[in-house]
């Protein structure tokens, strides 16, 4: 599916009404995402990411807990001249290695405090991620873009402000490409920066 | 206008403006090459049973062979820093401990340092996306002062396709180390034993002075990751 569905989709939930009640029926959120890559994937791109935005809706089960759908994109980037060494040789050259993270997770949460008080909430996601890994060396490039399978827990807080709320973030993700191959998982956190707003 | 529905308006505009600069700030690919110079690779072999301890003497070749290649369209290079070239390789093999032989027809060197280049002009054909028709299709909308007319307006891109092809030229210089030690005992007739191979890629672009500064450091960078490469052992 091409990103920009995924984002269309994305706004139809996070920002258009489901009914006319005058109950919030969930809350929609827009972040800024800063993250950094975890065991081999932080071997391959070993510094922070600040290139990142999240897109979430949540709708109510009840006042105290809601279940959503989340899309981030996360972007590592990271040059190094460092020399790398093959059977018997030698290549040294810049080297720019990039990975594009995008999960698509359907979330839990659960939160302590009032709608529209401030608010502490614990959550867990689960879905898809599509991973593009990319190294440029010279003249060539090497890629390996894959779905992923898995999950990211997370923790933050609401704090209300005008009619809307200022969002804090932290999240885990974990992702493989099948139950049978834990050895090539790809690990990052995240910290997530936004506002969220309530859906009548 | 209701409240809620100012409020979700309200939200809307923000976020949209939010996401609009999130947008921009993201990029798939950010920090890229930027020069010529980025695109350089250096990449060295070496025989991995050879012992360069045994060898004392080597020759080096008096011009840099130009290599042309079948099937692509090969550029005409310049000779103007060749010497300087063949200079530096000599001064790091003598700097490794291996004693320069002036005339290999008189004193027989240990090894053989053969020097080549070659450039070629590479082809890379680019199809555009049609998505500009994508966006003309899925952008309809009605103007209620057109009813009469009885139309119904879309945006028409499909005036813009084609493909483009870019073009640019690649250059490769390659050092290959030989053992003329075996032939000279007669263990391998008729064939020279390569030792060692390092090779410099890049973007052949700028002018001459500025492709042999580039080329001078890349001779520098195949010894420096070549510390076996010495008369008296590892130089790390």
């Amino acid at each position: 599916m091409k990103k920009t569905h995924v984002l269309i989709i994305a706004f139809a939930i996070a920002l258009v009404p489901l009914t006319q009640s005058h109950a919030q029926i969930g809350m929609g959120s827009v972040t800024w995402d800063v993250s950094g890559a975890l065991g081999d994937q932080g071997d391959f791109v070993d510094a922070i990411s600040y290139r990142g935005f999240g897109l979430e809706g949540r709708s109510y089960l009840s006042r105290h807990f809601t279940v959503g759908l989340s899309f981030d994109w996360q972007v590592f980037d990271h040059q190094t001249s460092e020399l790398i060494e093959l059977e018997g040789g030698t290549l040294s050259g810049k080297q720019y290695r990039y990975i594009n993270a995008f999960p698509i997770l359907a979330n839990l949460h659960l939160y302590a405090g009032d709608v529209h008080d401030f608010r502490i909430y614990l959550g867990a996601g689960v879905g898809a991620m599509y991973i593009m890994e990319r190294l440029q060396i010279g003249l060539a490039t090497i890629e390996d873009n894959d779905w992923y399978f898995g999950g990211a827990p997370e923790m933050g807080f609401l704090i209300p402000f005008s009619e809307m709320y200022f969002l804090v973030e932290g999240r885990v993700y974990y992702a493989v490409r099948s139950l049978d191959d834990t050895e090539d998982a790809r690990m990052w956190w995240t910290a997530k920066i936004g506002v969220a707003y309530d859906r009548w | 206008m209701s409240k809620s529905l100012f409020r979700t308006l309200r939200g809307f505009t923000l976020i949209a403006a939010i996401v609009a600069a999130a947008a921009v700030m993201v990029s798939c690919y950010p920090n890229g090459p930027e020069s010529a110079e980025d695109f350089d690779v250096v990449a060295t072999f070496y025989k991995q049973d050879a012992d360069f301890t045994s060898f004392a003497s080597f020759a080096i070749v008096d011009s840099v062979a130009i290599i042309k290649i079948k099937g692509s369209e090969n550029l005409e290079l310049d000779r103007e820093f060749e010497d300087d070239f063949l200079t530096a390789i000599s001064d790091h093999m003598v700097a490794r401990g291996y004693t320069k032989v002036d005339d290999p027809d008189q004193t027989k060197p240990d090894l053989g340092v053969l020097v080549a280049a070659a450039a070629t002009t590479e082809y890379d054909p680019y199809a555009t996306q049609p998505w500009f028709s994508y966006w003309g299709d899925w952008i309809a909308f009605d103007n209620p002062a057109l009813d009469d007319l009885n139309v119904s307006w879309g945006l028409d891109f499909s005036w813009y396709s084609g493909s483009v092809v870019y073009s640019y030229d690649v250059g490769a210089f390659v050092v290959a180390i030989v053992d003329f030690k075996s032939i000279e005992s007669g263990t391998e007739e008729n064939k020279l034993n390569a030792l060692w191979l390092a090779t410099m890629n890049g973007v052949a672009t700028g002018n001459n002075r500025t492709m042999a500064g580039r080329v001078l450091k890349g001779i520098d960078q195949m010894f420096a990751q070549s510390p076996y490469l010495s008369k008296t052992g590892d130089t790390q």
